[in-house]
């Protein structure tokens, strides 16, 4: 393939959907760009559901193959951001996935310390708090998860987040309250959130 | 917003983010989609349930039919042998057309 540098220079300073306009036209170049500029964010998008490095990679991977092949429903005419259709693309074929199999060894836990300043057992406390919570997460029916990382990770409005599910935003909302309730509920049981309520700043739980 | 909403909302937002991906996943996802080929329209078609649905009611239908319709009868033994069944009764005057011989 021949590349055309200052093409590939414009095509990098390109919208997100200047770039789709163009992959629905056979642009091999547009979709490297836009697979390149997204990855990182929709593999994290899927880790949030399935909290496994593997299963995330194929989400992603199965996910991006989908809008090659079906390159031309893309309808620029409706004036879609390109991230909130991608979205809901990457959430559909996350519960898909999750619903056909779970993932194979777990949840892929631990490592997770907050910076080299915190003393070793705040680091542990850090650790194991946070593990509560992902667990909390992981117990929360499929649509409430959906509901809670679309809004608080994916950063989307009640409104985007509510036609991607397809709900009503009262019912989103509804999903959302019932999320919380539930991880607080398990945070409370697992003795986590008392802690954090009395110092009020994690990583530094006594 | 009260306490507790307040709450879970910091504990919500001081969730550790998503490891890295490979670094090589992007590059991956492309040589594979480009390895891909385009899929048949025929084949999508007929695997869209939405549409397919009728046409396989149609040919359930029709391949019920054909199993209770006369059809069927040409797989008999009389049917490969050349005649039909009406074709082995007899009729009254054969039935009493004996050769006396016999008795």
């Amino acid at each position: 393939m021949n590349v055309d540098l200052s093409a590939m220079a414009d095509l990098y300073n390109r919208t997100d959907e200047d770039l789709m306009a163009r992959v629905v036209h056979d642009d091999h170049q547009a979709f490297a760009i836009l697979v390149e500029r997204h990855t990182q964010r929709f593999f994290g998008t899927a880790y949030r559901y399935c909290a496994h490095v593997q299963t995330a990679e194929d989400i992603v991977q199965e996910a991006f193959l989908k809008l090659w092949l079906k390159r031309e429903i893309w309808d620029p005419a409706r004036g879609a951001k390109f991230t909130t259709w991608f979205t809901r693309i990457v959430t559909n074929q996350t519960l898909d996935m999750l619903r056909k199999k779970q993932p194979e060894s777990g949840v892929d836990h631990l490592d997770i310390y907050p910076a080299d300043t915190v003393h070793e057992d705040n680091r542990l406390q850090y650790a194991q708090d946070q593990n509560a919570l992902e667990s909390a997460i992981e117990a929360l029916p499929e649509r409430q998860k959906a509901a809670l990382n679309l809004c608080v990770y994916e950063g989307l409005s009640n409104k985007e987040a509510a036609e991607i599910l397809d709900v009503g935003v009262k019912a989103l909302e509804s999903l959302l309250m019932r999320a919380k309730q539930a991880i607080r509920d398990h945070l409370f049981r697992e003795g986590v959130l008392e802690e954090t309520i009395t110092t009020g700043k994690r990583g530094e739980v006594s | 917003m009260n306490d507790n909403q307040r709450d879970i909302d910091e504990i919500l937002k001081g969730r550790i983010d998503p490891p890295d991906a490979r670094h090589d996943l992007a590059a991956q996802i492309v040589q594979s989609a480009f390895a891909q080929k385009p899929p048949n329209k025929v084949f999508l078609w007929f695997f869209d349930m939405r549409r397919a649905r009728p046409v396989l009611i149609l040919a359930v239908c029709f391949i019920i039919g054909l199993a209770f319709s006369g059809v069927s009868d040409t797989s008999s033994p009389t049917a490969e042998a050349g005649f039909s069944n009406a074709d082995l009764l007899l009729s009254g005057d054969d039935l009493f057309d004996w050769d006396d011989s016999y008795f």
